[in-house]
């Protein structure tokens, strides 16, 4: 509840002064889990970092330009910064496809890039379950990191994804099915 | 299974790997936001008042809270209009009287205090509201008969005189209901009745005497007029005796404290001793009409104003015979009532100056009693002798001509006076 509250705060001061430490702090809350939800989408870490900054750079933007031309009002940071992070992600997809680049998996990027051979090792199941929530479609991968990796809650991720809560739940629990399945099948 | 699932998910964000961000990246990443954003800062501007409010709202006040405020916001403005929209009408109505449009909102706005202040069912406050009105009423009456002559002033100042007299009777019922509660409130509506009294009686004295000086041009109008003005004093100064009575009678409660009883006892000394006066006063102005109208109809001839405004000679000595013994008939009925209330009053000081406030409360009554007895047979035998002098049935067709003939040439002879002494105050 505290940290709603600070979090809430440190928005009211981006919006209302543009204050950039403010927002500096935001960043320090978000940046991981919009790396994590990013990544799970992208699956280059170098494209992640890209679409991350991105969508930070946007998110100021949209809080501190002049907004009397539309009709949205900010409620919450999280709501706004995953929305623009959705549509950076659907953005990134569509200049890649003009580019017709080859994406690569996730364990072709973990066994390539850097030396983390040994990392992917210590947590290989957590690179298991990584993969396997890429294996489910966008929709149950979203639902289901906000809910059990971000530890979101339904009222959170219903105004993130833009459905209603109970729409949610039924979304959640059939992308629980799924992955338990599918985990069933790998481990 | 589900368990441990949701347990390998959770340390995804917990964990480091390849699902977290290089915290190289994350503060060098960091430096590079806030150097852009800095730049991109300088040209924002900061949000003022009603802007910051909206935001300060949309962040810290729940959105399902704002769905369920607007109704309740539509419906509080609404009240707030139909409120604001009657208390303007009724502040608007404050300056009516009694004929205008307006004036029945200001009445309406006073029973509007009225059933408040009932919830709170003090009749303390009952009464003094009740009082207030009455007081109203009658600044409102004096302010109609000062206005412009019309058609509808007479009838205007009855509808004021039956609507004080109605709070007077309302009053008189608080001051009842507040004898079986406790001394508290009878003391309080006893102090607001005594000024109250005062004020009221001031402006009906006030309004009788404009009324005669022109205020109502019309003679029947006048006597009228005055008549109210007696009747509703009358009402006015029977809610005073009564409240003088319920303060004597908490004298002889037991379960009263001697120090209050004391306190009362002094209320009542200087009320008792204020309708002494006013016995005396009403007295004096008694006996003067009739010394006038003794004046008046001895004179064989007298001039006076006729009914037209005109000076002219209005009576002659043949007309007068009748008016003449009615009018020694009521001067031996007033020397009579003179020496009973004389001694009465005396009586009654004397009690007063003993602390026997009971019995001086008995005598002030029956002096009281005498006092407009006499007043009223004088009122009767003015008219009947009015109607003898000047063909119309006016107490102001006698007066007028008694107050111009001073002034006029006339040969004036008296035929006695209407006793020798005047009844001194208190």
């Amino acid at each position: 509840m505290r940290a709603q509250i600070t979090e809430k705060i440190l928005l009211y001061k981006v919006i209302t002064k543009a204050d950039s430490l403010a927002y500096g702090k935001l960043y320090d809350l978000y940046v991981a889990k919009i790396y994590r939800f990013i990544f799970l989408k992208v699956r280059t870490k170098e494209d992640a970092e890209d679409i991350t900054n991105e969508v930070f750079l946007k998110t100021w933007q949209h809080i501190t330009k002049n907004k009397e031309d539309t009709e949205e009002n900010i409620r919450s940071f999280s709501g706004l910064i995953y929305k623009i992070a959705r549509n950076s992600i659907v953005d990134h997809y569509r200049k890649r496809s003009r580019e017709n680049e080859n994406k690569l998996g996730l364990l072709e990027n973990l066994s390539e890039k850097r030396d983390i051979l040994k990392q992917v090792e210590i947590n290989q199941d957590i690179a298991r379950t990584f993969q396997l929530l890429r294996k489910l479609k966008q929709e149950y991968q979203e639902v289901v990191l906000l809910r059990y990796t971000e530890e979101l809650s339904i009222k959170e991720i219903s105004d993130i994804i833009g459905k209603k809560p109970t729409a949610i739940r039924v979304t959640l629990h059939r992308a629980l099915k799924k992955l338990k399945q599918l985990a069933e099948k790998t481990f | 299974m589900s368990k441990e699932l949701k347990k390998k998910l959770k340390g995804l964000k917990t964990r480091d790997g390849r699902v977290n961000p290089d915290k190289e990246w994350v503060i060098k990443s960091k430096i590079d936001l806030m150097n852009s954003i800095s730049n991109s800062s300088l040209g924002v501007n900061e949000k003022v008042g009603l802007k910051k409010m909206n935001s300060f709202i949309d962040l810290f006040v729940p959105k399902e809270f704002l769905l369920y405020a607007r109704p309740l916001a539509i419906s509080a403005l609404a009240f707030v209009i139909v409120v604001g929209g009657w208390v303007a009408g009724v502040s608007a109505s404050q300056d009516s009287l009694p004929g205008d449009v307006l004036w029945g909102v200001k009445l309406a706005g006073e029973k509007t205090r009225l059933v408040i202040a009932s919830v709170g069912g003090s009749k303390e406050k009952e009464a003094g509201l009740h009082l207030e009105f009455a007081s109203n009423r009658a600044e409102e009456i004096k302010e109609v008969v000062a206005k412009e002559e019309s058609s509808k002033k007479v009838d205007s100042i009855n509808t004021a005189v039956d609507s004080l007299k109605k709070s007077m009777e309302s009053a008189s019922k608080s001051l009842e209901d507040a004898a079986t509660e406790g001394m508290d409130g009878v003391l309080a509506i006893a102090a607001n009745t005594d000024k109250k009294v005062d004020e009221i009686l001031g402006d009906l004295k006030e309004s009788q005497k404009v009324a005669k000086d022109g205020g109502v041009e019309d003679a029947n109008g006048i006597n009228k007029v005055e008549n109210q003005m007696k009747e509703v004093s009358n009402v006015v100064e029977d809610m005073s005796v009564k409240t003088i009575g319920v303060l004597v009678s908490k004298t002889e409660d037991k379960n009263i404290e001697e120090g209050v009883k004391t306190e009362v006892k002094e209320m009542i000394k200087t009320q008792v001793g204020k309708h002494l006066d006013k016995v005396a006063e009403d007295f004096n102005e008694t006996k003067q009409v009739v010394q006038d109208a003794t004046n008046l109809v001895a004179s064989s001839t007298f001039y006076g104003v006729d009914n037209n405004g005109v000076q002219n000679i209005v009576s002659s000595s043949t007309l007068s015979v009748n008016t003449l013994e009615i009018v020694k008939d009521t001067e031996q009925k007033v020397v009579q009532a003179g020496v009973q209330i004389e001694k009465t009053l005396s009586e009654a000081k004397d009690l007063l100056n003993q602390e026997n406030v009971v019995s001086a409360f008995e005598k002030m009554k029956e002096v009281v009693g005498t006092q407009k007895e006499i007043s009223a047979v004088v009122v009767e035998a003015v008219k009947i002798s009015g109607t003898g002098v000047s063909g119309t049935n006016t107490t102001s067709a006698i007066i007028n001509p008694i107050t111009t003939s001073a002034t006029a040439s006339t040969t004036t002879s008296t035929s006695g006076s209407v006793g020798t002494t005047t009844i001194q105050k208190l």
